[in-house]
């Protein structure tokens, strides 16, 4: 199964990576939609099938931790897994994120190695490629 | 917090995010001459971030444009004739944002300080009494200033 992924950065360039980490990664990705803040991410989610979302924490107009507040607020856009992707990686900014539900945690920089294990970890899929049964509310480590 | 400190921790980053972002060894020079010296070209390009916290400090990253045309390149996997202006600023900013958070959350486990967002600065203004770090890669000369304000 491939996953639709949304991609929120202020920095185009690191948009451009992190989908080419993505593809390089081996893990199953469908479409790629990308946003330059919480705002427009916010606009994605509203009109496309998004099955996994990854943000920066620090943008301008909205931030990372803004957007996950604001999609906790919509009954469809709250199930949706958040990663975060950033260079913040304080371990206050790690536990703020944890109690906002986030799923995991990548700090900049990254090797696309460290995006496939977190994000199978996340969606429940094995290292075969394979999705496992019981991947409902697992607690990860991160 | 120890400016010394500081400077070693921005040192690893700095070498970290060269080597795995852009696979480039990174060599430190200890040299008295300035900047404009170190870099020796007429097209020095400059970006700036402030962090704010118990201590504002400004760091300012110094990378000649041809050298930055070629990190772009490599870091954004696109060739020569795909490459603007807004590329380079942003591969160039996401550099010296990546150097300063890594820095930061190595430094600040209680997230005391905030990070901000990196500016390219219009004209080149080296700090006087700024930290220089001069560091070296294959690519070309760099420098990166930390002020403690």
């Amino acid at each position: 199964m491939s996953f639709n992924v949304l991609i929120v950065d202020d920095s185009s360039a690191m948009r451009s990576i992190i989908k080419k980490a993505l593809k390089i990664s081996g893990f199953d990705v469908g479409q790629i939609f990308e946003a330059g803040d919480g705002s427009e991410a916010l606009s994605v989610l509203d009109t496309s099938w998004v099955d996994l979302v990854l943000t920066d924490i620090n943008m301008p107009n909205m931030n990372g931790l803004e957007l996950i507040d604001e999609m906790k607020k919509d009954e469809l856009m709250k199930e949706i897994p958040v990663v975060i992707i950033s260079t913040e990686g304080s371990e206050k900014r790690i536990k703020e994120a944890k109690e906002r539900g986030v799923k995991g945690y990548i700090k900049k920089p990254f090797l696309p190695s460290d995006i496939k294990n977190i994000l199978n970890e996340v969606m429940g899929v094995d290292r075969h490629g394979e999705e496992k049964m019981d991947s409902g509310d697992e607690e990860f480590d991160f | 917090m120890e400016k010394k400190k500081w400077i070693q921790v921005m040192k690893n980053s700095i070498s970290d995010v060269f080597e795995k972002m852009f696979f480039e060894l990174v060599q430190f020079m200890e040299s008295d001459i300035s900047v404009q010296e170190w870099l020796n070209k007429p097209d020095i390009k400059q970006t700036s971030i402030l962090i704010t916290g118990p201590q504002n400090i400004q760091f300012s990253l110094f990378i000649s444009n041809d050298a930055l045309k070629e990190l772009s390149i490599a870091f954004l996997g696109i060739e020569e004739d795909q490459l603007d202006t807004q590329k380079i600023d942003d591969t160039f900013k996401e550099i010296l944002n990546m150097i300063t958070g890594r820095t930061i959350s190595q430094l600040d486990s209680e997230g005391q300080f905030h990070l901000g967002i990196p500016q390219i600065e219009t004209e080149v203004n080296i700090p006087q009494d700024g930290e220089i770090i001069l560091f070296e890669t294959e690519k070309d000369h760099m420098a990166l200033c930390i002020t403690f304000e």
